[in-house]
């Protein structure tokens, strides 16, 4: 009888150890989950900031010449660019590994504009940057 | 007869959880803090890459207010001067404008914020009929430091 009463607490400390075991191990795995998904907006908004800064110099660059950028995808009021990962313009429409960079070209003031904005794929994530370069200075 | 003791079986089973479940929290949360961490920092860059072509953009529309008021006939310093404030009250505005030369000064201070300054210098003359603005300064900066804020502990010098 005393074996048996030692087995059953035995068994019951066990079935509790593991019972505390899981439930720590949900919360750490959720804390690791939640920190990768940190992590990964993180990488995506410091390559956001960078495609937006590098449309903004060309913008500024060849002074709102459209033609002497890099391969847009539309040509008129608004002008969509596709970078990769290495911030080189890629031609593919709808690539889904890309950040779409949607530029938004328009004067006011004697000013020509550039609302660059950038997008996550498949969120409602976004970056914005305008830029501006004087109209009499912007190639017709 | 003695009996022998199971040992450590379950207390030491439950040692072993609780030095695990001790280190692997450790490291969720050192994660956790090291990915928020760069969060702040990606944030910061981004907010502070948003400040440089804002104030950029400012400054770009108080050369096209005084292109225009040059261009248009008014020579007057005050009244070009008032053009650019209604771009930023906030901002430091001197006009230049030398009518025989056919040149107009501009130098602009607008504050961004914490000490900082976007500092702008140029000038505009007509080249065959268009406005060509001649860029002197423009800059983007932390204000200079006080004397007070100077440690010469070290023999270094600070570049203002």
């Amino acid at each position: 009888m005393g074996a048996g009463s030692k087995s059953r607490t035995l068994l019951l400390e066990l079935l509790l150890t593991v019972f505390i075991f899981s439930v720590c191990m949900v919360i750490c795995a959720s804390l690791l989950l939640a920190a990768s998904k940190t992590a990964s907006d993180s990488r995506w908004l410091s390559e956001a900031v960078f495609a937006a800064q590098t449309v903004a110099e060309s913008f500024k660059a060849h002074r709102g010449d459209i033609a002497n950028w890099q391969r847009p995808q539309a040509v008129g009021e608004t002008s969509v660019f596709y970078y990769d990962s290495l911030y080189f313009s890629r031609p593919d429409i709808g690539d889904a590994n890309n950040s779409p960079v949607s530029v938004y070209l328009y004067t006011a003031d004697g000013v020509a504009m550039a609302d660059i904005m950038v997008l996550k794929p498949g969120s409602d994530q976004v970056y914005v940057l305008s830029v501006a370069r004087l109209a009499s200075e912007v190639l017709p | 007869m003695n009996k022998k003791s199971y040992g450590t079986g379950a207390g030491g089973i439950t040692v072993f959880m609780v030095l695990a479940v001790l280190i692997l929290a450790v490291f969720a949360v050192l994660t956790m803090s090291s990915a928020m961490m760069d969060m702040r920092l990606s944030e910061k860059n981004a907010d502070m890459a948003q400040l440089y072509y804002g104030l950029d953009s400012k400054a770009t529309k108080m050369l096209a207010a005084a292109e225009k008021c040059w261009f248009s006939g008014i020579t007057d310093s005050g009244e070009i001067a008032a053009a650019l404030y209604k771009i930023d009250p906030e901002a430091e505005i001197a006009v230049g404008p030398d009518t025989h030369a056919g040149i107009c000064y501009i130098s602009v201070t607008i504050p961004a914020g914490e000490g900082r300054l976007f500092a702008v210098e140029a000038y505009v003359k007509a080249v065959e009929g268009s406005p060509a603005w001649t860029i002197e300064k423009w800059t983007f900066s932390p204000a200079s430091f006080s004397e007070e804020q100077i440690d010469t502990g070290l023999p270094v010098y600070v570049i203002q």
